[in-house]
């Protein structure tokens, strides 16, 4: 009886050390990307499997786009204060709301163009096959997202 | 007529059934005897079970049977150890992505990351 006892003991003293093991080595990944200076961009290295020349200059590259990004951010949320500012204006007709909501689908246009061509850009750091399922992975969340309206080929439509 | 006859009969099958008690014989003995056939029926399982664990504990002290064990725990532990950080991997994916898209794109960025 002692040994079964002592068995068994060594069987969860092995299953601990092995859980212990194989959860480290599977996690290894994310305690590097959480170290990194940026983590977001650490793990697109990982995800995409880049070389350390394609990541620098998928850096490069994004930093770039940031001061454009930050830029076009403040200019979606002048124009969005500008729609409801004329739309709680008393005298309002519409027509001023109607101009501030044309402004603003011109503006996202004109972001939505910046980002595919960053993007485009991006995917074209990257080896062909990742740069393009990087192309396919970003736009799928970011232009082609969808705010409610369900996509033809969702499958969310009812039947 | 027949229909007298048969309410008749009905009466007297009444009557039979009300006047009817079983006699059962409940006495001590008997209870003794039901109780020795229920732990008759019991040992007859006993043995087996103790068989059983007796063939379990041999097998158990033998170097294969321990050899199996340990495996068994190692297997159990690294299999849990591997889907619980591919869960944490899954977790961990999924807050990056919407990290990266939120520093990329003007719409879903946070009001924070901008001045």
């Amino acid at each position: 009886m002692r040994r079964i006892r002592l068995l068994l003991l060594g069987g969860v003293a092995l299953a601990t050390a092995t859980f212990f093991c194989f959860h480290a080595a599977q996690t290894r990944a994310i305690h590097e990307v959480e170290t990194a200076p940026l983590p977001e961009l650490a793990w697109l290295k990982s995800e995409f499997r880049l070389s350390d020349a394609e990541f620098k200059e998928v850096q490069r590259l994004h930093d770039a786009y940031l001061p454009q990004c930050g830029e076009m951010c403040l200019r979606i949320q002048e124009k969005n204060m500008e729609i409801r500012e004329s739309l709680e204006r008393a005298d309002n007709t519409g027509v001023d709301v109607r101009m501030a909501l044309r402004e603003a689908a011109l503006l996202r246009a004109e972001c939505q163009g910046k980002m595919l061509e960053h993007f485009r850009r991006v995917s074209r750091a990257m080896p062909q096959e990742q740069g393009r399922r990087y192309f396919d992975w970003v736009v799928e969340r970011t232009l082609l997202l969808d705010e409610g309206m369900p996509m033809p080929d969702s499958g969310r439509f009812s039947p | 007529m027949k229909l007298e006859e048969n309410q008749e009969d009905d009466f007297r099958l009444g009557a039979l059934l009300r006047e009817w008690q079983p006699e059962a014989d409940w006495s001590k003995r008997r209870q003794a005897a039901v109780w020795d056939h229920i732990a008759a029926g019991e040992s007859s399982t006993a043995p087996f079970i103790s068989i059983w664990l007796s063939r379990l504990n041999e097998w158990l002290l033998r170097p294969q049977g321990a050899i199996v064990v340990l495996l068994v725990f190692a297997l159990v532990g690294s299999g849990l150890g591997w889907v619980s950080g591919q869960y944490r991997l899954d977790r961990h994916s999924q807050t990056m992505t919407a990290q990266y898209i939120g520093s990329i794109d003007p719409y879903q960025m946070k009001p924070a990351l901008f001045p």
